[in-house]
């Protein structure tokens, strides 16, 4: 009877209009969140030297340098000094400055296979703190009994060779496999007996031929001939690298930094940005839904003062006049959050199958059934409440 | 009410007034002289006054709900009634809240009072003496110490007077609850115990 009654009062195109746009509201939400969290490895993942924020730094080699005095101190001007170093961990929006270690002695590699005979070369060694590293391949440990040095070229070098040299001298190009399976000789100057060593990876950021740390820590120490350490690239930990004054600074200093190294977070940054942008889109849209339903709700009760009065007056209790308006809120909530949490997950598993699952990453765990079961929960709090506030305030209004 | 209404009633010039059950009380006045607040004060829907009204113990004002639902029942001068409602709905939709009267007491009240035939009318096509009656009838389907009555029977004619008049008293033999009924100067319909003059 109450029920048939309190039918009478509501706007059916008001309560559906609400759902839906509730509907429309958290799917979008759902979705953003879970997106984000789904994609989060794969930005953590691309930019793994830069998961921290980093970048390569060195000085410009301009043709004053190179052509400016003595050879020496031209020389002198790729390398930075310590105040240098010491300013750059001075600024705010720079973490950490890590120096590439390199090795202060004569290098020659030569790979030593039967078929080939004895190809041999100088290179040159350095050295980065393992944590700056984009690769880790297994072999990569060195230890002073082992006459083992494992090396990580860039993949670029490959590239190099393959597309360029060996096209060019008609030599056969190399996969990564046969690379990594050469077994190579490294002689340092002032030591009899070579090592021997492996290629065990490629880097994809590191421009430069690198082994362990300590194995040169260890190397310079036994074989260099200079001790003056003098470091000409930094890596440098940002704090955020989408700090514009970190450009402006570099600019000012004349120092070089890959600047397609920050677009990749420039990128992330934007993506970030775009997706905030719409979750608080959605946000308020499903603010403007809550609030509509409550104005809604309150002009109604406003219109039908009367019955809602004489409900109380022929002994209705406000919780009982509530509850007919709070079950037909909250079952309208109730299926608009499973709408759109069903909405959510059907277009989740349709991103994963697509995008996703190209990029090899590990598929994040599913939030939206929890977040979409949480944000029913704080609405049905904040409805019921509300909605009994309302029919006091009709009927009590004196105490209100 | 205005100083000048107040002139020479009984209720506001005593101090105190007391209304015990099973008592009869008539509060008589003419229009407009405020019979219905004094019985919405009692009530507790209009706290617009000053002095004190104060109810026994086993009253427990405390909750107003339960107050109106088994101590108080109240026949409204203007009825309170739901029009897209039938007549038993309106009945209903208070016994539903008390379950007081079986379904068989309600149909034999309404036929009693000659409405059995609109039984199933919408409240918005009777006539308004007929809605008295639906008013009274639903007053009565709850239990109560006491049944305030405003205006009772303004719009009925004798027969049916005779009719609710014997319905009330079996009703409030039954209860053994008191009375208060709010009439015009000259109406009179039951047996007072005292009669106030507002």
């Amino acid at each position: 009877m109450l029920w048939k009654l309190q039918r009478k009062t509501l706007l059916p195109v008001q309560i559906l209009g609400y759902a839906f746009t509730l509907f429309i509201g958290v799917a979008i939400i759902l979705i953003t969140i879970q997106f984000y969290l789904d994609l989060q490895p794969l930005l953590v993942k691309n930019t793994e030297l830069f998961n921290k924020n980093t970048a390569v730094l060195s000085k410009q080699v301009s043709i004053v340098h190179a052509l400016d005095g003595e050879a020496v101190d031209s020389k002198k001007t790729v390398y930075f000094t310590s105040n240098e170093i010491r300013e750059l961990e001075e600024q705010p929006f720079i973490r950490k400055v890590a120096l590439f270690n390199h090795a202060r002695f004569q290098i020659r590699v030569e790979i030593d296979q039967q078929q080939m005979g004895r190809i041999g070369t100088e290179l040159f060694f350095e050295s980065i703190p393992d944590e700056y590293l984009d690769v880790k391949p297994e072999s990569w440990k060195w230890d002073q009994k082992s006459n083992f040095i494992p090396i990580i070229i860039p993949e670029d070098y490959l590239q190099l060779y393959n597309f360029g040299y060996a096209q060019s001298k008609g030599l056969p190009v190399i996969s990564k496999l046969m690379a990594t399976s050469a077994p190579l000789k490294i002689w340092i100057e002032g030591r009899s007996k070579p090592f021997s060593g492996n290629i065990v990876g490629f880097s994809n950021k590191i421009n430069s031929i690198l082994v362990p740390q300590d194995f040169l820590n260890w190397a310079n120490e036994s074989y260099g001939i200079s001790r003056q350490s003098s470091a000409s690239r930094l890596l440098i930990e940002f704090t955020d690298p989408t700090d514009e004054r970190i450009m402006r600074f570099f600019k000012a200093r004349d120092y070089f930094i890959n600047e397609d190294r920050l677009e990749f977070s420039k990128l992330v940054f934007i993506f970030k940005s775009a997706l905030a942008f719409i979750f608080f889109i959605a946000l308020t849209i499903v603010v403007l839904s809550f609030a509509f339903i409550l104005l809604s709700i309150n002009l109604m009760f406003e219109k039908h003062k009367e019955t809602i009065l004489n409900l109380y007056y022929i002994g209705y209790g406000n919780k009982q006049i509530a509850r007919f308006y709070q079950i037909v809120i909250s079952s309208f909530t109730g299926i608009s959050l499973i709408a759109a949490s069903l909405a959510g997950l059907v277009i989740r598993n349709y991103y994963v199958n697509k995008v996703i699952n190209n990029f090899f990453i590990e598929v994040n765990r599913n939030w939206i059934l929890l977040l979409g079961v949480i944000i029913l929960v704080v609405l049905l709090s904040l409805y019921n409440i509300l909605v009994v506030r309302s029919i006091r305030r009709i009927n009590n209004p004196a105490n209100t | 009410m205005s100083e000048s209404e107040i002139g020479d009633s009984d209720i506001f010039l005593k101090q105190e007034i007391v209304f015990e059950k099973p008592g009869r009380y008539l509060i008589r006045a003419q229009s407009g002289k405020g019979k219905s607040s004094v019985l919405n004060f009692i009530y507790g829907s209009n706290l617009h006054y000053d002095g004190q009204i104060s109810y026994s113990a086993d009253f427990e004002l405390r909750d107003p709900v339960d107050l109106k639902q088994t101590k108080l029942s109240y026949a409204f001068q203007d009825f309170k009634l739901f029009p897209g409602l039938t007549l038993t709905e309106n009945i209903e939709l208070k016994n539903k809240l008390t379950h007081y009267r079986s379904r068989e007491e309600i149909d034999g009240m309404v036929e009693r009072v000659n409405l059995g035939h609109r039984r199933d009318s919408l409240v918005q096509k009777l006539s308004i003496g007929q809605r008295q009656r639906v008013a009274i009838l639903r007053a009565l389907c709850q239990p109560f110490s006491f049944l305030l009555l405003d205006e009772p029977f303004s719009h009925l004619d004798n027969e049916n007077i005779r009719i609710m008049t014997s319905l009330i008293d079996e009703e409030l033999k039954k209860q053994q609850a008191g009375l208060i009924l709010t009439s015009l100067e000259s109406s009179y319909y039951f047996d007072y115990d005292k009669i106030l003059n507002l």
